[in-house]
């Protein structure tokens, strides 16, 4: 009979996609190009379109893969922040030593709702990065605390 | 005595995350200018010019020997390519779309558009349709006034025509059956059609419709073997009309 993971996460995050917005925009841009290319009925250089479709695909490629490299996890008492691909590093931070949580948005970040999440052990600790509505998450860990000092 | 710390700030991920967003940015924008500049000042740069959308093919034909021809109308004809020259010499009265005007065209009308390239679609002496782009449109040699540098979309439907020619046009294949008279390399093989299978696979140059279909350009070297192939009787025949010539001189 399999019993569920003692240690499974109760909440899992990677950073926002919103995060390569930019990126996305210069796909979208390139493509905005051609597609006036087309409209004007402009010739259209073959290796200008091989190399628009290369830059998508490395640059789609390239953002899920950064995405891969940084996973949040909320477990029972702990936080548990994994970085890396193959040689991975996991830092555990209990939720009983962090005193404070700061949420910290650039303006860029305000517009598309996410940003970072630095952690107090009563000095600045580790910082939760690129976060899909911050707020939100630093209210999930701020119930975790008191849950936990209860 | 206190001791002075100094900190100093570790900026070398930092100037290399920097980097690698400034190659990209360049990249991205020598991207841009390089679509830009070969789809709107030098098309022909590296001559790696070719059209998505399948209009404007490679167009270069290397080993090409001129041909002459004077043929039948065929039934039906599509031409989709570019031509430096399209001339219409209209019979009947039609209304032409140019850009967002509609120009009515009387009998008699010509219309001359420069740097075409689209699709004309052709039975018999009606243009079925044409749709395509060109940089200038005259009618009775007076310019049509276009807003701005795009160049001026085209669009007829049913356009009964006198005359038709297209200047410098390359031809991705024609074939049908017909009569008439093929030339080819300057007269050092002519070839005479009689209700025979006329086919090209590549052609540029020009090509006239009026009473007959003229053509004054070049095929692909490889096409003559096949043009000689569809017509060995009228070969064999000038062949036997030549030996009989000779023998009744001797």
């Amino acid at each position: 009979m399999f019993k569920k993971k003692s240690n499974a996460p109760k909440l899992r995050v990677r950073n926002s996609r919103k995060l390569y917005i930019p990126f996305y925009l210069m796909v979208v841009v390139l493509f905005g190009v051609i597609l006036y290319v087309q409209y004007v009925g402009r010739p259209l250089n073959n290796v200008a379109f091989s190399l628009v479709l290369v830059f998508t695909v490395v640059m789609l490629l390239a953002t899920e893969i950064h995405r891969l490299g940084n996973v949040y996890e909320i477990h029972d008492n702990s936080i548990v922040h994994s970085n890396g691909y193959l040689k991975v590093r996991s830092k555990r931070i209990e939720f009983g030593a962090l005193s404070d949580i700061d949420v910290e948005q650039t303006a860029w970040q305000r517009v598309f709702n996410f940003g970072d999440l630095i952690l107090f052990k009563f000095a600045e600790g580790p910082t939760l990065r690129n976060l899909n509505r911050p707020h939100d998450f630093a209210d999930i860990i701020e119930k975790e605390i008191v849950r936990t000092r209860e | 005595m206190s001791e002075e710390v100094e900190f100093v700030k570790d900026e070398k991920k930092a100037s290399g995350k920097f980097r690698w967003k400034l190659y990209l940015g360049l990249f991205f924008a020598g991207l841009l200018l390089f679509i830009g500049y070969t789809s709107f000042f030098n098309p022909d740069l590296m001559g790696l010019t070719g059209n998505v959308v399948g209009v404007d093919k490679e167009t270069v034909i290397e080993d090409a020997v001129g041909l002459n021809a004077r043929l039948g109308i065929p039934g039906s004809l599509v031409v989709d390519s570019n031509s430096d020259k399209l001339s219409i010499r209209v019979s009947e009265q039609i209304d032409f779309l140019i850009g967002d005007q509609k120009v009515s065209l009387s009998k008699g009308d010509s219309i001359v558009i420069d740097d075409f390239s689209g699709r004309v679609s052709v039975e018999g002496k009606t243009i079925v349709g044409l749709e395509g782009r060109g940089s200038r449109v005259f009618i009775d040699g007076l310019p049509i006034s276009h807003k701005s540098d795009l160049l001026i979309k085209l669009s007829v439907e049913g356009l009964g025509y006198s005359y038709m020619e297209f200047e410098n046009v390359y031809l991705e294949s024609l074939s049908y059956i017909t009569s008439g008279l093929v030339r080819i390399n300057e007269d050092k093989l002519v070839i005479r059609l009689d209700e025979e299978s006329f086919a090209i696979d590549r052609f540029k140059g020009d090509l006239t419709i009026s009473n007959d279909v003229r053509m004054d350009g070049k095929i692909d070297r490889n096409d003559v073997g096949n043009l000689v192939e569809d017509s060995d009787y009228s070969l064999e025949e000038e062949l036997e009309d030549d030996s009989e010539d000779e023998d009744s001189t001797k």
